[in-house]
C-alpha cells in the first residue's frame, strides 16, 4: 500500500495518467454503523433502514465523508503521508450498501516551481458499473528527493 | 431562508485534543490500517515522530464541537440539510496527542436552483490552530438545504 513500491514518482508520473486504482470493495451496513460512530455521525439515514425509507429513501446509504476517507486513504497509499495539500469533493450521488467502490484519480497537471512539486489530480470513487459518486480534485506535493529513498523497513512512503 | 447577515458570523473557539483511540478507531472504521495510523511503534520511528490522524479526521473534531444553535440561527430546513461538498487544505499532518483550537465560521450563504425549487447553500469553515498558534488544516463544509 505504498506510493513507492508502485512506482508513483513525480518524474514517472505524466500528466493524463491515471493512477493506480484503489478497490475499497463491498459496502456493508456494518461499516455505515462503525464510520458512523467513529465519526460522530449519529444520522439515522446511514444507520437505521426505516428511517430512510420514512424519508423516501430504499434504505439505509453511506455517508458522503466514509467515500471521501476512501480517497483521502488511496492519495495516501499512492503518494505518502504528508503529500496531501488539499482536497476538495462533491458527494454526487449516494453509496448503497451492496456497491463495490473503487477510487479512481488522473493526474491533471504537474507543476515544479520554486523547489515545490506539485500534482493536481481529478479524483473519484465509482461503483462496478462505473457510475461516480463521490467527485472531486486533490493536490499533491512531493518530496525532493525520489520516494524510493525515502521508503523506511516497512515499505512506508516517509515524506518531510 | 438562510439569513445572509450571518456571512462572517464566528463559532465559539473550542479546544479539542487529538486521541489515539478515535484516530485509530476511525482508521480502522475506513478499513485504512496505514502503520501511521494504527501502529504507535511504527509511527514514534517514522520522520513524524508519532501517530497521525487519517486526513478526514477533522471532520470528527468538528463534530464534536460543533454549535447547534448556529444551525437555527441560520434558518435551515433541518429535515432536508444535505452534505453537498466538503474541503480540506492541510499545512501538516495532524499528529494524535495535539490539542487543536478550532475556530469556525460562516464562509458563505447563497443559494441555487434546485429540481425541486430553490437550495440554500451554506459554507462552514473551521480552522485549526495547534499550541503554537499555527495553522494546522481549514475545512469547508457546505450544506444544502431545501427552502421550506
Amino acid at each position: 500500500m505504498t506510493g513507492a513500491s508502485k512506482g508513483v514518482t513525480f518524474d514517472s508520473i505524466r500528466e493524463g495518467d491515471w493512477i493506480e486504482p484503489l478497490v475499497k470493495g463491498e459496502i456493508r451496513k456494518e461499516m455505515l454503523v462503525e464510520y458512523g460512530e467513529a465519526a460522530l455521525d449519529g444520522n439515522p439515514m446511514h444507520t437505521d433502514d426505516e428511517f430512510a425509507r420514512d424519508a423516501g429513501y430504499p434504505g439505509v446509504f453511506a455517508q458522503g465523508m466514509l467515500s471521501m476517507g476512501f480517497l483521502s486513504q488511496f492519495v495516501v497509499d499512492r503518494f505518502g503521508a504528508g503529500t496531501l495539500k488539499r482536497i476538495k469533493v462533491r458527494f454526487a450521488r449516494l453509496t448503497w450498501p451492496g456497491e463495490i467502490i473503487t477510487c479512481k484519480a488522473r493526474c491533471t497537471k504537474k507543476t515544479s516551481q520554486s523547489g515545490q512539486k506539485l500534482l493536481e489530480l481529478d479524483i473519484h470513487t465509482e461503483n462496478q458499473e462505473g457510475e461516480q459518486k463521490v467527485v472531486g480534485t486533490a493536490t499533491v506535493r512531493l518530496p525532493e528527493e525520489p520516494s524510493g529513498k525515502a521508503q523506511g523497513k516497512k515499505g512506508l512512503l516517509l515524506t518531510l | 431562508m438562510a439569513d445572509k447577515s450571518l456571512i462572517g458570523k464566528e463559532t465559539p473557539t473550542v479546544v479539542a485534543e487529538v486521541l489515539a483511540e478515535e484516530t485509530i478507531q476511525f482508521a480502522k472504521a475506513l478499513g485504512d490500517l496505514n502503520p501511521l495510523y494504527v501502529d504507535e511503534d511504527a509511527a514514534r520511528e517514522s520522520p513524524f515522530g508519532s501517530l497521525l490522524a487519517p486526513p478526514t479526521f477533522p471532520v470528527t473534531l468538528a463534530a464534536g464541537n460543533m454549535d447547534p444553535d448556529l444551525f437555527f440561527e441560520l434558518g435551515l430546513n433541518f429535515a432536508s440539510i444535505v452534505h453537498g461538498e466538503q474541503e480540506f487544505e492541510y499545512l501538516r499532518p495532524l499528529k494524535v496527542g495535539e490539542k487543536v483550537t478550532l475556530k469556525g465560521r460562516v464562509a458563505d450563504i447563497t443559494e441555487k436552483e434546485g429540481r425541486s425549487g430553490v437550495l440554500d447553500v451554506v459554507v462552514l469553515e473551521t480552522t485549526g490552530y495547534d499550541h503554537k498558534g499555527e495553522k494546522i488544516f481549514i475545512a469547508r463544509m457546505t450544506l444544502l438545504s431545501k427552502r421550506m
